[in-house]
């Protein structure tokens, strides 16, 4: 008897296994473009930054980084919904570079949100949605954890986002957007 | 009346066998596919037309919902009208074609579109003039990145060769217009680096590696100077083909490519070194050219190899030594071919008046050397020559105590090129050095001679033997 099941247990067992195992693969493979667009996105930060003492922030240069940014967010909140809807939770590395390139488009909308009002909009609602993919966690909120690389703005170097949130927005707009709704 | 009636009937006929009348969209679409497979373009934009206008009517037929039919009727027709456009240059047909695009792109998000109506966008930018306009290239690459994670984020040989289009249109924006290009280039030169690290994800052949590595070079290069990069390449390429062919023509454009790229540099070094390419091509017209106009090629050969003299001045450091040593050959060679210019116009009229201005601008390189002399700024290959040259110009000023000066100098200056002391004269001289010492002996003689010093030509007479009689090659006896 056990000599007839043994080989459709076998087959089930490869079956399964192969199935994990080439689900982790594609999870491996998105996590990588993740954090290889990621990478992307950070030099495109920084490489805006070198506009804001020199240049007119309306320089067609600029916004076309903003729009460059954005394809490139776009693309990982793409793919991080697709692993959500695969994995039915998404992965804390999943969420942490999701929550932290919407941080940074949230702040290169803020660059010119003075001549552009209607980017000061879109700051706030990507911030808003950075810290939502936060709200049910335990961990420590995306601002405030250390970052996987540096980012360098001129000499001054940064390695929380909540720092280069402090630097770069003054005057708590984006909290205060937050704080008007609450109330 | 019979006359509205006949107009009438008229009328209809004519409605009735215009082509699409009738027809339902499936099978216009059907002609649509058919005409643009034969290259009947402007067919296939009529065409299009008229399903676009039956889908707008209050009870379109049902492909109109079909999201596959409609964005491939956007696609047919942007396709068409840009082939319209390529045959007749006209920025119309463009216009609509990027519309029809991005329309077909908003009802489906091909990236292949996507990457297709920037393509077109970044030509409208650059045959406008339009430099500011980066629209293109934005989104020309939100559809390279759509094809990359289609090809599961492999480089295709498609994706590849769109990635050269890509970078080719940026060059080309990044100098647009071609006299005063709109934006910093540094997006362009950062869109290049984008490039560049996709393509190198994958293998390369030997010549894509060797493209991608030129253009990021040419990105990264001059503090991610793309656009002065750029003219700089097309500089160096533009003084090949006017040292091949001499003329007007090709010496303009280089130095028009040379010149933006002297505007557009950014570093110290970037700037010296293309101050010094212009006198280099300046010189070489001068010498080569058939209609140079001597004394303006030289005057500006001159300028600019002083302007390049100075940066080296003030910046030494960020000067590396073998571009240091190129300076001041230019800057040198410049004076003394202008000096010599002068020398050599003098007429019976002006003559004392071309000997001064020889000597001015000699003195350009001259600075005190502590014991009551001048002596020149700087050591450059072909230095004596000036010496010997202003010994010359002091002569024919009569001016003894500069002319001696030179002279001596001279006279030092060739013992030391040649490694030679006066004593190695008498015994081991070549033929060659011989020769070239004698003709430096000589000028020096005739110096002592027309100013009366007895002990100079009684010390410089017996070397002017030797050299004369070594500087002879002895003949070959024949045969073993």
């Amino acid at each position: 008897m056990i000599h007839r099941i043994l080989p459709l247990l076998l087959f089930v067992f490869v079956i399964c296994h192969t199935t994990s195992f080439s689900q982790s693969i594609i999870e491996t493979k998105f996590e990588q473009q993740m954090v290889e667009y990621e990478t992307d996105v950070v030099r495109c930060y920084n490489e805006l930054q070198k506009f804001l003492d020199k240049y007119d922030r309306n320089l067609a240069e600029m916004i076309a980084f903003e729009d460059l940014l954005s394809i490139y967010v776009d693309r990982i909140l793409e793919i991080f919904n697709t692993m959500e809807r695969l994995a039915g939770s998404s992965l804390e590395t999943y969420r942490g570079v999701a929550a932290r390139v919407l941080i940074f488009r949230s702040l290169t909308y803020l660059e010119r949100s003075r001549q552009a009002p209607e980017n000061f909009q879109k700051a706030v609602t990507d911030y808003k949605h950075a810290l939502q993919l936060y709200k049910m966690s335990t961990t420590i909120p995306i601002m405030n954890k250390k970052l996987p690389y540096e980012v360098w703005i001129g000499r001054k170097m940064y390695t929380r986002l909540a720092d280069l949130l402090d630097d770069k927005n003054k005057d708590f707009n984006l909290l205060n957007s937050l704080k008007d709704k609450n109330e | 009346m019979k006359k509205y009636v006949l107009f009438l009937l008229i009328l209809l006929l004519w409605i009735t066998t215009q082509p699409g009348f009738a027809q339902d969209v499936r099978s216009l679409y059907d002609k649509v596919r058919v005409e643009y497979e034969s290259g009947n373009f402007g067919t296939v934009v009529n065409l299009c037309k008229q399903i676009i206008q039956r889908c707008e009517q209050n009870y379109p037929d049902a492909e109109c919902r079909y999201t596959d039919v409609m964005k491939n009727v956007y696609r047919y027709k942007g396709f068409s009208e840009f082939r319209i456009h390529s045959q007749g240059q006209d920025m119309d047909h463009l216009e609509e074609a990027i519309n029809s695009l991005i329309k077909s792109y908003e009802l489906y998000g091909d990236p292949e579109i996507s990457f297709n109506y920037g393509y077109m966008q970044s030509s409208r930018a650059i045959k406008l003039k339009n430099g500011r306009d980066l629209n293109g290239l934005v989104n020309a690459w939100r559809g390279v990145l759509g094809l990359y994670a289609r090809d599961e984020w492999t480089v295709s040989n498609d994706l590849l060769n769109k990635l050269k289009i890509f970078i080719q249109q940026a060059v080309e924006i990044s100098i647009t217009p071609p006299d005063s290009a709109l934006t910093t280039g540094r997006f362009t030169s950062f869109m290049i680096r984008l490039a560049c690290d996709l393509a190198r994800k994958r293998n390369l052949a030997k010549d894509d590696s060797l493209f991608f590595n030129v253009y990021y070079r040419r990105a990264i290069d001059d503090e991610y100077n793309l656009r002065g990069n750029e003219w700089r390449a097309r500089g160096f390429e533009a003084e090949q083909l006017f040292i091949n062919q001499v003329d007007d023509s090709t010496y303009r454009v280089c130095l028009g490519y040379l010149e933006l790229a002297l505007r557009f540099a950014k570093s110290t070094q970037r700037k010296a070194e293309m101050l010094k390419e212009l006198t280099k091509v300046a010189l070489y017209m001068e010498k080569y050219g058939k209609n140079a106009r001597r004394e303006t090629e030289l005057q500006y050969a001159r300028e600019k190899a002083s302007q390049a003299y100075t940066i080296l001045q003030e910046h030494r450091t960020d000067i590396p030594r073998d571009l240091e040593n190129e300076i001041k050959k230019v800057y040198g060679n410049s004076i003394f071919r202008l000096v010599d210019y002068y020398f050599s116009i003098t007429t019976a009229k002006d003559r004392m008046n071309s000997f001064y201005h020889a000597r001015r601008i000699g003195e350009e390189l001259l600075v005190p050397d502590g014991q009551g002399g001048l002596k020149q700024k700087f050591i450059w290959e072909g230095y004596e020559d000036l010496y010997l040259k202003l010994s010359d110009v002091g002569y024919e000023l009569g001016d003894e105590r500069f002319a001696v000066d030179m002279v001596d100098k001279a006279w030092k200056a060739i013992l030391e090129i040649n490694h030679i002391t006066i004593p190695q004269i008498y015994s081991s001289v070549n033929p060659q050095t011989a020769k070239e010492l004698l003709q430096f002996a000589q000028v020096y003689q005739q110096i002592a001679e027309r100013f009366g010093l007895q002990s100079v030509l009684h010390w410089l007479r017996p070397i002017i033997k030797t050299l004369s009689s070594k500087s002879y090659l002895p003949i070959k006896q024949g045969g073993m």
